[in-house]
């Protein structure tokens, strides 16, 4: 074998491409993902209603909060392309403003829940035994109560508010989390791979850090995707009664809830809360199953 | 199209009874990368009561060709060509309901690799057995348990007054698939399919498995198509065998032709990869660089890449099977 | 006389289970010499696996001894492992599921070597990676590839670079080549006995292929139900085995070769649950020559002819 081969100038080469097939790893993801055409979709749907939370007051020459008590109750026209509410305020305008509440409340919920979630589904998976236990008991004992009435105790006790939906929905939401986390961490730990890990010396940080998180975080971000619709829907159903959002602040939940007196006379102002809602609903569940396929090549039919 | 001298020996050979004849099968398959060339042009033929033998490495398209016949072909699965021949009748042309009626199960039966999957796990062996007789005979209730019992004694289960009152997991994979063809044989189906049976199975038991089919092919005079990998338990089964490379037959013969006299270059290497009593490592033949995907497959001879032997043609035009010997079909330029 | 690698005595290693304790290994006493090649014939179920990955202490032993170079490592505490993980590695069956699949092969080659403080920098793991690659008959080029992007046969070929990366005195080998095609095995058993020559190894090879243990072993041992039933020199074991369990088992193995079938059921019955293995000799249940003291009492591994050790009551 000639030295010469081995010297390092020789095999420079071979280390810069190494740092672009890594990053060729996440341009793959994307190629399947743009592959999937109802993914695509789905982010269009996500872009544009991001798009819509952040430029709300730019889109719309009125403000949320003015009321026009001439105007109240005006079918969709040129002036109000959604027509008013009760209020006269511009629906259009309390849309896409609630669009900022939807998509900041979901946010919160999926940190928060997925934070805790992840972490002791890791820690139940990982360690197992008398851990593993307790922590899969509460998930059992949290899932046994209806999490409408749970989060509704929770925001009776605390009050209303932003943020105690979020705790409300995400002290219930995390066990979902833990749960998925929890099952794909004990398969990577009875791997072949994790095992030759062992074999060779590895530490236990260095395999939870090297092999068990790596091939853990895509089920994590596929558990987010899935869950954004579950914590709009939640946090929606929980604004509708009354408990979550309060008005006169926009979401789409209360929304629906105002619009009820007048669904015979108005149904414009119930109906298109509930599309909007749908819509995004739909948006993020197109791009969780597109990330799934994507992210994970072994679920591909074959 | 086989040209008219072909056709001509193709006649000549149907003196033989035929019981399957396989025409130019083209199979692909639709997937996200793109379109999988799974079979390209097989052909073969079973004469009634032997056994032929089809073998080949992973991804070959051997257990696709079994499950063409049976029907039984994944969705995304497109037949571009070829006729399918059973008794004489292209079963390739029949619809999903025939093929139901008239095939599966009465006329071609199959087992599989994994008895367990194929068998129920909430019902008694017995329950099972009689639900398949009854389905092809009609019988008073103390006749079927008759029948039961002959079935599996005919696979020489042992105890089996006790073993049809139980479920198939407490049994060993060994007897789960004797159960299973058992159970396929009391169908009396002309042609029985089997798709790497004892592949599951450990050594002294897949003797035991490899005995009773040959007592069964002597006593039954059974046709059977045998699909595998292994070239060991081929040899000690087969009449016929035909081997397969990157969805193609490449060569196919009597047994005892192949294994002293293979002439197609993978199948010679093949043959002598296989370790045997007498082989020793450094004779051991090795065949370099690895299967093919077949999304792109080699344009030519698709063996080319990895043929010592080949030559400028053999990287352009496909090689045509064509008859060198008695019963000896080989699909090489260079032969 | 040759330096004793490895010393097993009547090692043990049962797993609790609802049905009561699983005797996977069973009082199991042998040698390993440095620089011979072991195989480990027995069939699925027998113990094999077992015995092997406690030997490597990646599991913990029930009862016996295990001797490396003379040092009871039995019982060393899970932390100072470190230093078994560089005297012994192992191989595993299926390359399809030991390499992470998130990691490239210059990742997955480079922490042997990391790990193990052998090389300091990323220049000379670079290096020692071209190297032990192409020992194996791989190219720079495959650093970059993930698992997914490499044939069977190459991820082998990775697996093995990455159990001889840590400069091991003993490899051990789990079936190294029965999840791959049969066109490649010769390739990887020739490597093999390269990198064996090159790097003056010892190996230990656990497989069901008798043919395959018969050309890569010096000294063959056959295990069956958590025993060992025989062991020697393996030409001799070939041309003549005793233990009927062996004859038996030597007859199972079809033959590439259609003059040459199996006639009559080499081996009747099946194996024993490990759970309540049979009284006495544990092959007696199948056993064609058993009589009275083999359902009583349990013969030993003793010597016999040749330098060879049988456990059975007719010798």
């Amino acid at each position: 074998m000639e030295d010469k081969d081995l010297s390092y100038e020789n095999v420079r080469d071979e280390i810069n491409k190494l740092k672009r097939s890594k990053s060729s790893q996440l341009s793959l993801v994307w190629s399947r993902f743009k592959k999937n055409k109802l993914a695509l979709v789905g982010f269009i749907i996500v872009s544009i209603v991001v798009f819509i939370a952040i430029f709300a007051p730019v889109l719309t020459p009125y403000e949320p909060f003015d009321t026009d008590p001439f105007n109240r109750l005006k079918p969709p026209s040129w002036e109000h392309w959604v027509g008013t509410d009760a209020m006269g305020r511009d629906v259009l305008t309390r849309l896409f403003y609630g669009a900022r509440i939807a998509l900041i409340i979901g946010v919160l919920i999926i940190l928060f829940e997925g934070a805790i979630g992840i972490l002791l589904g890791i820690v139940s998976g990982f360690f197992g035994g008398f851990v593993d236990v307790i922590i899969m008991w509460v998930v059992d004992v949290l899932r046994s109560f209806p999490v409408i009435l749970l989060a509704m105790a929770i925001a009776g006790i605390m009050g209303q508010g932003i943020y105690n939906v979020v705790i409300a929905l995400g002290l219930v939401g995390w066990t979902t989390y833990a749960r998925m986390v929890r099952s794909k961490i004990l398969t990577i730990k009875n791997s072949d791979y994790v095992e030759a890990a062992y074999s060779i010396g590895e530490s236990r940080f260095s395999v939870v850090l090297r092999y068990i998180m790596p091939n853990a975080i895509p089920t994590a971000i596929i558990m987010i995707c899935i869950m954004m619709p579950t914590a709009l829907i939640a946090s929606a159903t929980l604004s509708f009664l009354g408990v979550g959002v309060q008005p006169p602040t926009p979401s789409w939940g209360s929304m629906i809830s105002a619009g009820r007196d007048y669904l015979i006379m108005a149904p414009w102002i119930s109906t298109s809360a509930g599309i909007f809602i749908m819509i995004t609903v739909l948006g993020f569940n197109f791009i969780g199953d597109g990330l799934r396929d994507a992210l994970d090549p072994t679920t591909k039919r074959n | 199209m086989p040209s008219i001298q072909q056709q001509n020996v193709i006649k000549g050979d149907n003196i033989m009874n035929n019981l399957i004849e396989i025409k130019d099968l083209v199979v692909s398959f639709e997937t996200e990368e793109g379109k999988v060339e799974a079979l390209d042009g097989v052909e073969f033929r079973i004469e009634e009561g032997t056994i032929h033998g089809l073998i080949g490495e992973t991804g070959c398209g051997k257990s696709i060709t079994g499950m063409s016949i049976m029907g039984l072909l994944d969705n995304n699965a497109l037949i571009e060509n070829g006729e399918i021949f059973f008794k004489g009748k292209d079963i390739l042309k029949y619809s999903e309901k025939r093929l139901q009626r008239e095939i599966r199960g009465n006329e071609i039966a199959m087992i599989f690799q994994d008895p367990a999957s194929s068998l129920n796990p909430v019902f008694t062996i017995k329950n099972q057995m009689e639900e398949v007789i009854r389905m092809y005979q009609k019988a008073g209730k103390k006749e079927i348990v008759k029948r039961v019992m002959e079935e599996l004694s005919r696979v020489k289960l042992p105890d089996v007054d006790s073993l049809i009152y139980k479920y198939p997991h407490q049994l060993s994979g060994g007897m789960k698939q004797r159960v299973m063809i058992a159970m396929m044989l009391s169908c009396n189906p002309s042609l029985l399919i089997a798709d790497e049976p004892t592949t599951a199975l450990d050594v002294s038991i897949q003797a035991q498995f490899l005995k009773i089919l040959n007592d069964l092919k002597q006593e039954m005079h059974m046709t059977m198509l045998y699909i595998t990998h292994n070239l060991a338990v081929i040899s000690e089964i087969c009449d016929k065998l035909s081997v397969m490379y990157a969805g193609r037959i490449v060569e196919t013969a009597p047994v005892r032709t192949l294994f002293k006299n293979a002439q197609h270059p993978y199948t010679y290497k093949l043959i002598h990869s296989v370790l045997g009593v007498e082989s020793n490592l450094e004779d051991l033949e090795e065949i370099p660089g690895s299967v093919p995907r077949l999304i792109n497959p080699p344009k030519g001879c698709r063996f080319h890449p990895r043929c010592e032997e080949a030559k400028e043609i053999c990287s352009k035009e496909v090689p045509k099977l064509k008859k060198i010997g008695k019963k000896h079909f080989v699909a090489c330029h260079e032969r | 006389m040759k330096e004793k690698l490895l010393r097993i005595e009547n090692l043990k290693k049962h797993f609790e289970s609802p049905r009561g304790d699983v005797r996977a290994v069973d009082g199991v006493s042998f040698d390993i010499f440095k620089g011979e090649s072991f195989g480990l014939v027995g069939e699925s179920g027998c113990g094999k696996s077992t015995l092997i990955r406690t030997i490597l202490r990646l599991l913990k032993p029930t009862a016996g001894s295990i001797y490396l170079k003379d040092k009871d490592i039995t019982n060393i505490p899970k932390k100072y492992t470190k230093f078994l993980r560089k005297q012994m590695s192992l191989v595993f069956q299926n390359p399809h599921s030991s390499l992470n699949p998130r990691m490239t092969v210059y990742d997955t080659l480079s922490r042997p070597f990391l790990i193990h403080k052998i090389t300091t920098n990323r220049e000379e793991t670079t290096v020692e990676i071209v190297k032990i690659l192409k020992t194996m008959g791989l190219q720079a080029e495959h650093m970059t590839r993930f698992p997914h992007e490499l044939s069977g046969g190459q991820k082998q070929r990775i697996a093995i670079a990455r159990a001889l990366a840590v400069e091991p005195e003993v490899v051990f080998l789990d079936e190294p080549t029965s999840a791959l095609d049969v066109s490649v095995q010769a390739k990887i058993l020739k490597l093999l006995n390269k990198a064996k020559k090159e790097r003056d190894l010892t190996y230990f090879y656990i497989s069901h292929d008798i043919n395959l243990i018969r050309v890569v072993s010096d000294r063959i041992g056959v295990m069956y139900l958590g025993k060992i039933v025989e062991i020697g020199d393996v030409l001799k074991v070939y041309n003549k085995p005793l233990h009927p369990y062996t004859v038996g088992l030597f007859k199972s193995v079809p033959e590439p070769d259609p003059d040459k079938k199996i006639t009559e059921i080499p081996l009747v019955g099946e194996v024993p649950s490990p759970i309540s293995p049979p009284k006495g000799c544990r092959f007696h249940p199948r056993c064609p020559h058993a009589f009275d003291k083999c359902r009583e009492i349990e013969p030993e591994l003793k010597p016999v002819e040749d330098g060879r050790l049988v456990a059975c009551h007719l010798y």
